[in-house]
């Protein structure tokens, strides 16, 4: 420093022109020094100075220092925030010329540190000189300015400089300083400003409850300790609780809260309360209009001052019982709508628009045997049968792109693998856009129709195979003759459509001439249900008509209904024919055509043909010669030739006329039926002289037998496949038909069973019992329905039901009978078990050690158990409907009956104590009956079921159980007495005392000279006073002693304890017990007897009194409290006593169970007997601290039993 | 001028006997004062001024042996008479061996309580 001043000094020597003034120049250094020294102590005074301050002080220190004309300092505070400026203006200039004048220069912003410069300011220029304050990080920077010629001067520049620095230091120390003062200042004006908020709000809360009370909701606000100050109208309206009662304490409109739901309330309240956070609950709160419950939220929130502290709740209570209801009424809907879906019977799920399945119900799980995680995402194709796939597939693009519902039957995949039919339905639940959203789904299994519509199939195209097949014009017609199905014949033979033939009334099908009569024969028959037989012509397709025979026969049912006519028209048109040219012939030939059929022959008496007529020899393509004799033989088929000559051979030997059939090959090699016939000529001694012959063609019958044989195969085979056992017997029951399945079932073979012989596959224990029905049956002819055992081919007997019916000729003779066997082993075996079972139920009503009965719906009896007819000595008969009065006592029969009556009608358990006779001692003894209704799906009653149990015993012991109570509370009174023996004393000899000496002192002043009258009048006063309470103290004891009687009067429990407390006060005393009592201001009245409460208060201050007896080392306290608990009215009798094991807490109660060496054990028994007559409970717990608390409460609305005297 | 008469302090809870018993024992040619407890009496400053106590057994708070026992830890040696409601024959006794001169049983006429004083002025 010395060599820089030194060489400042040096130029500044030489820069100045005057000579050197050391004298000068060494106060000029002094002076700089002090200067530094100076603002080296400047930071001691800018402690805890604010950064306006520190620069106030730097210009006021430097201006003074310096000689300045101006001084200015400007600091950035805070980055965005304007900066803070000083300016110390000294004389000539004015602020505004500086002013004026920094601001040009600094608006160029462009100094080196430190820069000088010289400015204008007026007339005058001075030099500036800037320093920056701050190093590394700017912070801003002074400016002075001085009109001496040689500022700065170096000493000058030195001290700025330092003092910048000093500034700098001081400034860094000082802003976050400031920044935390500007925040406190910044939340303390938030503050103010809230706080004025408040109140505001305080002056507008008068507004506030105007309008809170008029709300339509319940609004109430809660002091920070749960009690509520404010209620609006509405709660109170609802609830019927005044402000008063609610205001109270914090829980008193709780009571208004469905009992179920007060714990809820009362610990969300106590939760929210105790926090001091918002709550909310949900409770059922009564109405007191109508006395129903209705679903309220109760929700508050705290409401806080601008320190945050706690002013008070506001809350609301809105009735959300509509919303409450209707949400059940929707859970119920959607739990009814899953339960339908669940028991729909098929398969249900939805799927999105892709096919894949998002929900199902149960039976879909269970059908493919997956989870339901499983069966989403996988995909509908993976159960359906390949082979139905593609359509499927069709039918679902079809219907994924058109959005049409999808209707396909195909084969699923069950669990096992199985494929079965369904039915699959699905309907596309649309967006809004109308894009498909997804899909509902119904699988319906159709595997049973399937099943039957292809039996039903096969059946049908069997049958119809059968009517194609037979040989003639089949049909069936409706009981009123319409056509229903027609063979394929009648289309070929008619070349019409089955309409037009159906329609053959009005049609050309049958001929006109025939067409009334056929008509006519039709009505007659369908009127009158006879047999159609008639033979007319139809018009075949090539325009000839030809004659048919046509026959039908109606089909009837089990009520001998028609159900169906079966006809067949066969076509006779050539045996008409044959039968005209045979009568031409006759009419032609005489005597020959009366004996010589169309194809005719005649043989010699040895069969020795000699004529065949040309008919024959057309026929067969020989010609006489080549038949002649024996020859015509070759034209006979080789299968029937044999038989045919054995039968011609026979009949020559024995002139029987011959009847027998046998092909004959036509010229064309074909081979047709014939019937041949021949008759013997015989001359007059009756030798056969010729044979004449003819030869019928039946080929057409012929092949008619043959398809009727077919027709009969078919109905056995029918027959032997139905399910179940066939046969039929001759009217004599001879047994000449049995079913393959008869035969399969039994093991029998038809010769085995046939005749009488399958009575052995009978059981022996039936088959008597059967025969002998089958015989009765035979003989009246009456159908048969009877149940027998048949064995099976293994052995196995299974239960039949056999069943016949005798078929009957037009003259009623019975022709046959036909029969079936039906397998009924299951059901019989289901009737046997729940015979079984019924057995075991009237085996378990029989044994079972109760008296049981049932009734009917209308309270007849219909059934009473063997124990309740022994214990009553009555018949079953007599006691059965009504007859059970007989068994009550006539007092009681009234009243049961009545009750019965009522149960009965509305279905309410029927419940009666009655005296009912007992047989054993011919006494009437105290039963319970009771019964309950069984009822229906619908509710309806379908039975009642009671008991009947013998309660005499307990009821007499419940009597004697009484007595000795009512015997122990009388005890307890006599022990009472003699423990209050001495308090009594003292009560009595306390205004005795006053009494006497009083009486003493009036006769002393009476007696004195003169006499003090005005003292004596006093204490004559005083002795009648003393005398007063002397008797108040009797009456008192007497009320509380010698009751007799129970005496229920509105008792105010707070008036009742003071009593006990004074009549036990001098005992209490004496065994240094110190009393307290908190009785609550509002404690509601209660029904009761106030001399019993009286004594159970005494008795519990006794015990406290007793169970401090030994408690020397905290002071005796015995505080009696009482207090409202929602209904009910409560004393509490605490101590600070030993206490008691809670192991004992209940035995406590127990009569003759004490912890004293001198008790009883009965006090407490029978203190709980009298607080439970009065509808109320005494308890005990041990208390916090030493000592126990005993309290009982009775409900304000309490009747008092009479059963605790 | 009259003569000085001897002065009766009487310490009961009972009002009556407040009340009565100083008018009686006005008439029998006592001062007397009563206080309602132990307590009171003790601070009353006239623990030593009396001529006799009269102390009921039982009172609230202190009880009158206990008083008695005080008194004479205190050195006080004023005699006592003890008054009771209490028939207890074990109190009065014990009573009697601490000291008091007499133990009257409520009520009690004014001769045994004028027999009861005079015992206990004698004693003093």
């Amino acid at each position: 420093l010395n060599d820089r001043l030194h060489n400042e000094n040096v130029n500044h020597r030489e820069q100045v022109d005057h000579p050197i003034d050391l004298a000068l120049e060494v106060s000029r250094l002094r002076g700089c020094m002090n200067n530094l020294a100076a603002v080296l102590a400047l930071p001691a005074a800018w402690k805890d100075q604010e950064p306006a301050g520190i620069l106030a002080g730097l210009a006021d220190s430097l201006m003074g220092m310096l000689t300045l004309d101006f001084f200015f300092v400007r600091v950035v505070v805070d980055a965005g925030e304007k900066p803070l400026e000083v300016l110390r203006v000294g004389p000539p200039h004015s602020t505004g010329e500086i002013v004026l004048s920094l601001e040009d220069w600094l608006k160029e912003d462009q100094f080196d540190q430190p820069s000088e410069t010289r400015r204008k300011i007026g007339e005058e220029e001075i030099p500036f000189f800037l320093v920056r304050i701050g190093v590394v990080s700017p912070l801003g920077f002074i400016v002075a300015g001085s009109g001496r010629s040689s500022f700065p001067e170096q000493t000058e520049r030195l001290v700025l400089c330092v003092a910048a620095n000093q500034a700098a230091a001081a400034l860094q120390q000082a802003l976050p300083l400031s920044e935390q003062k500007r925040e406190a200042d910044a939340l303390d004006r938030r503050i103010a400003q809230q706080a004025r908020i408040v109140v505001e709000s305080n002056e507008e809360s008068q507004l506030h409850a105007e309008l809170l009370q008029h709300l339509p909701v319940s609004a109430w606000t809660l002091k920070p300790d749960g009690t509520p100050d404010f209620v609006n109208q509405v709660w109170l309206e609802f609830s019927g609780q005044t402000l008063e009662f609610v205001r109270s304490r914090p829980e008193a409109w709780m009571t208004a809260v469905h009992p179920d739901d007060r714990e809820r309330a009362s610990k969300s309240f106590w939760n929210g309360v105790l926090s001091g956070k918002r709550f909310a609950v949900e409770t059922r709160s009564l109405r007191a209009q109508d006395g129903t419950y209705r679903w309220h939220l109760q929700q508050a929130v705290p409401l806080r001052d601008a320190e945050g502290k706690l002013l008070k709740f506001v809350g609301t209570t809105t009735d959300i019982d509509d919303q409450k209801r209707a949400e059940e009424e929707l859970r119920t809907s959607e739990g009814n709508l899953r339960q339908t879906v669940d028991s729909i019977p098929g398969l249900v799920c939805t799927m999105d628009a892709a096919g894949e399945i998002q929900q199902l119900n149960q039976q879909l799980l269970e059908y493919f045997g997956k989870t339901s995680d499983e069966l989403k995402g996988w995909r509908m194709t993976d159960a359906v049968h390949p082979d139905d796939l593609p359509e499927v597939v069709k039918a679902f693009t079809s219907s994924v792109t058109t959005g049409i519902p999808y209707d396909v039957e195909h084969r699923c995949r069950r669990a096992d693998g199985i494929y079965r039919w369904f039915q699959v339905r699905a309907s596309a639940v649309h967006d809004m856009d109308g894009s498909i959203r997804g899909w509902y789904v119904l699988l319906t299994d159709i595997e049973e129709r399937k099943l039957a519509d292809e039996a039903l199939k096969a059946s049908e195209s069997n049958l119809r195979e059968i009517l194609d097949s037979i040989p003639g014009l089949v049909g069936t017609w409706s009981p009123s003759g319409e056509g229903e199905t027609l063979s394929r014949q009648f289309a070929e033979y008619f070349g019409k459509t089955f309409e037009e033939i159906k329609n053959w009334v009005a049609t050309d099908v049958v001929h006109p001439d025939d067409l009334q009569r056929v008509i006519a024969a039709f009505t007659r028959s369908l009127a009158t249900g006879t047999p159609l037989d008639d033979e007319h012509r139809y018009l075949r397709a090539d325009g000839v008509y030809r004659w048919f025979r046509v026959r039908a026969v109606p089909a009837r049912d089990q009520n001998n209904r028609i159900t169906r006519w079966y006809s067949l028209s066969t076509d006779v048109d050539d045996l008409r024919n044959a039968e005209q040219a045979l009568r031409a012939s006759e009419q032609k030939l005489s005597l020959i055509i009366n004996t010589i059929p169309t194809t005719a022959w005649s043989t010699r008496p040895d069969g020795y043909c000699d004529f065949l007529s040309d008919r024959w020899l057309n026929f067969a393509g020989y010609t006489f010669e080549q038949a002649v004799g024996w020859n015509w033989g070759a034209a006979i088929h080789p299968d029937d030739a044999g038989g045919l000559s054995e039968c011609w051979l026979s009949c020559l030997a024995s002139g029987t006329p011959v009847d027998t059939e046998a092909r004959i090959r036509r010229f064309d090699g074909v081979y047709r039926w014939f019937l041949f016939r021949a008759n013997p000529l015989r001359d007059e001694s009756g030798q056969i002289i010729k044979w004449y012959g003819t030869n019928v063609d039946i080929e057409d019958r012929k092949l008619a037998e043959t398809a009727l044989r077919a027709n009969e195969r078919d109905l056995i085979q029918i027959i032997n496949t139905i399910p179940m056992l066939a046969w039929s017997t001759r009217p004599d029951g001879y047994v000449e038909f049995l079913n393959q399945r008869w035969l399969d079932f039994t093991g029998l073979s038809a010769e085995q069973a046939s005749g009488f012989g399958w009575s052995v596959a009978v059981h022996p224990d039936d088959v008597q019992g059967l025969v002998e029905y089958w015989q009765t049956a035979l003989a009246s002819g009456s159908g048969v329905d009877v149940e027998a055992r048949l064995r099976r081919f293994d052995g196995q007997y299974r239960w039949f039901l056999f069943r016949a019916d005798p078929l009957r000729d037009e003259s009623g003779a019975i022709l046959k009978w036909y029969g079936t066997n039906t397998d009924i082993d299951g059901r019989k075996r289901a009737e046997e078990s729940l015979r079984i079972r019924e057995l075991n139920l009237l085996q378990i009503t029989e044994t079972i050690p109760e008296m049981l009965w049932s009734a009917s719906p209308d309270g007849a009896i219909d059934y009473c158990n063997g124990r309740l007819l022994d214990y009553t000595g009555f018949l079953p008969e007599q006691v059965m409907t009504d007859g059970w009065m007989n068994l009550l006592h006539p007092d009681d029969v009234g009243t049961a009956a009545e009750i019965w009556k009522a149960c009965v009608k509305t279905g309410a358990p029927y419940r009666v104590e009655v005296r009912t006779f007992h047989t054993a001692d011919h006494t009437y003894r105290w039963c319970v009956t009771s019964a309950l209704p069984l009822l229906d799906q619908e509710g309806h009653i379908v039975k009642w079921h009671g008991t009947v149990v013998d309660m005499h015993d307990w009821k007499q012991s419940q009597e004697e159980l009484r007595n000795a109570q009512s015997e122990l509370a009388r005890m307890m009174r006599v022990m009472t007495i003699g423990q209050l023996t001495a308090s009594i004393a003292h009560e009595v000899s306390q205004p005795l005392s006053g009494i006497i000496t009083n009486a003493s002192t009036c006769l002393r002043m009476l007696n004195s000279d003169p006499p003090n009258v005005d003292g004596a009048r006093e204490t004559a006063q005083r002795t009648i006073r003393d005398s007063t309470r002397a008797t108040d103290v009797i009456t008192r004891l007497r009320t509380l002693f010698n009751k007799q009687q129970i005496n229920v009067e509105r008792v105010d429990l707070n008036e009742a304890a003071r009593e006990v407390i004074a009549l036990s006060l001098d005992e209490l005393q004496k065994n240094r017990v110190i009393v307290q009592q908190q009785l609550h201001d509002c404690l509601p009245l209660i029904n009761g007897d106030r001399v019993q409460l009286q004594q159970v208060l005494l008795n519990l201050f006794r015990n406290a009194s007793d169970a401090m007896v030994e408690v020397n080392d905290r002071p005796r306290r015995l505080l009696i409290r009482t207090d409202v608990d929602g209904n009910d009215a409560t004393v509490f009798v605490q101590d600070s006593g030993v206490g008691f094991d809670p192991g004992v807490t209940e035995r406590l109660f127990e009569s003759f169970f004490t912890t004293k060496q001198e008790g009883m054990g009965i006090g407490l028994s029978l203190s709980r007997s009298i607080v439970e007559s009065h509808g109320g409970h005494l308890w005990a717990q041990g208390n916090d601290g030493p000592g126990a608390t005993f309290a009982f409460s009775i409900p304000c609305d309490s009747a008092l039993r009479a059963d605790v005297t | 001028m009259t003569e000085a008469r001897l002065l009766v302090s009487i310490v009961d809870d009972d009002e009556s006997v407040r009340e009565s018993l100083p008018d009686l024992l006005a008439e029998l040619g006592y001062a007397a004062r009563a206080f309602s407890s132990a307590e009171e009496f003790l601070e009353s400053g006239m623990v030593s001024q009396a001529d006799c106590l009269i102390l009921d057994i039982t009172m609230s708070g202190m009880s009158g042996p206990e008083l008695h026992r005080e008194l004479k830890r205190r050195g006080v040696q004023t005699p006592v008479i003890f008054i009771t409601a209490h028939q207890d024959e074990a109190t009065r006794k014990e009573t009697i061996e601490q000291g008091a001169v007499d133990c009257l049983l409520k009520p009690f006429t004014d001769t045994a309580l004028l027999r009861a004083l005079s015992a206990a002025l004698r004693a003093n």
